[in-house]
């Protein structure tokens, strides 16, 4: 399995905090390969220290969603993909329901695992909104944000077919309500929902604890944006079923992002469906 | 008003009016509601664009200088909309100029 692998190529890092423990998934850290040199009896002259890249998942998600995308960052950044608290393997801090009662404590966690530095932030979808919060409370935190596909912008229509869990349902059962809702939602392509994507779409759920979450709905994103002082790039699927009649008024709401970009053949899950144009897009907005 | 490039090289890019019709000035392009960038004029765009983000640097630097030199001290905030730097405006433009060159793509807008 894919997860497997690109699992065990990486430093899983557990923080804890107060209110609970915080899990990072690290690609190309410097530092380990430090120790890992020292180990060796090493020097580890001639390493060129790689910033840090921070990537965040969108809902019902954790650092899988990045799945397709970390080996290519990791080949020039230091990537560090979060579970976002009430996400993955993150506990839940008491009190928090939605994207911005999370702010102060994603704010706390770059604070304390960047040692204030401001990081490059690429944030998807639920992660991207709470990404573009923390960004307009906590502006020394990030030097530069990209937004893919995210909500709060005050777009959405009407809510999609998506379909519910009832508890006499098999296993059967629940994997076809899983398809069918990775297709409304997740992608074009009905071919993308492969059973490895179900595999990796029910574990994610089942850990998902901020399920009454409401915010994505309202355009509590629109209205912080004139607190960014870092640069902000838009980049969305052209066929994000979230954003099906609304995608070009992305850049009207959004007015203080830097560009708007458009991936070609992908939906929401653009990184997922389309890694390649994904990549295409972002890399030179990194670069700077 | 948006102005959206395409390419068959790369997917699109968006623009509002105002932003879009600044950097197809910069480029030597009329900013009219439609238009095409040739693969042969896509360097010279590059470049053209380039100089203009080096000018605003030193701009916002003489700008700066001028602040410290005025009061002394590190001058306050400046309150109400920031300003987004050409430099970060035209990091995904010069992007997409570079690889529809690279495959002798055409971009266009409002077509």
């Amino acid at each position: 399995m894919e997860i497997s692998r690109v699992e065990a190529l990486s430093q899983r890092i557990v923080q804890s905090y107060a209110w609970g423990d915080v899990v990072w998934h690290v690609w190309g850290s410097q530092k380990a390969l430090q120790q890992d040199s020292k180990a060796d009896g090493a020097t580890g002259k001639g390493s060129v220290l790689r910033s840090p890249l921070v990537l965040l998942h969108g809902g019902s998600g954790s650092w899988t969603h990045w799945l397709r995308n970390i080996e290519h960052f990791a080949q020039r950044r230091e990537v560090w993909a979060l579970d976002i608290p009430g996400f993955g393997d993150s506990s839940l801090p008491s009190g928090v329901t939605d994207a911005d009662s999370l702010v102060p404590y994603l704010a706390n966690i770059l604070k304390q695992t960047f040692q204030g530095n401001a990081v490059d932030v690429i944030g998807f979808s639920f992660g991207g909104m709470t990404a573009g919060l923390v960004a307009a409370e906590y502006p020394t935190l990030i030097r530069q944000l990209i937004l893919v596909g995210v909500p709060g912008l005050g777009l959405f229509g009407k809510e999609l077919p998506m379909r519910g869990m009832t508890p006499s349902m098999d296993k059967a059962a629940q994997r076809q309500v899983h398809r069918h809702n990775l297709n409304t939602m997740m992608f074009v392509r009905p071919e993308s929902v492969t059973e490895d994507v179900i595999d990796l779409q029910e574990v994610n759920v089942a850990r998902d604890r901020l399920r009454r979450r409401r915010i994505a709905r309202t355009n509590v994103l629109a209205q912080a944006q004139t607190q960014w002082t870092c640069p902000v790039h838009g980049v969305w699927a052209e066929r994000d079923a979230l954003y099906k009649d609304t995608l070009q008024q992305v850049p009207h709401v959004l007015k203080n992002m830097a560009s708007f970009s458009v991936v070609p053949d992908a939906g929401h899950w653009v990184m997922f469906e389309n890694p390649e144009a994904f990549h295409a897009v972002v890399d030179p907005l990194l670069k700077p | 008003m948006l102005y959206k490039f395409k390419s068959k090289a790369t997917g699109d890019l968006i623009m509002l009016e105002p932003q879009g019709k600044h950097i197809l000035k910069l480029i030597g392009k009329e900013p009219g509601a439609k238009g095409i960038i040739l693969p042969n004029e896509m360097l010279t765009a590059i470049d053209a664009l380039n100089v203009a983000v080096a000018q605003e640097e030193l701009a916002i630097q003489a700008a700066k200088d001028a602040n410290k030199a005025e009061d002394g001290a590190a001058a306050p905030a400046a309150d109400g909309p920031r300003a987004i730097s050409l430099k970060q405006r035209v990091v995904p433009f010069i992007d997409m100029l570079r690889r529809a060159h690279a495959e002798d793509k055409e971009v266009v807008w409002g077509v």
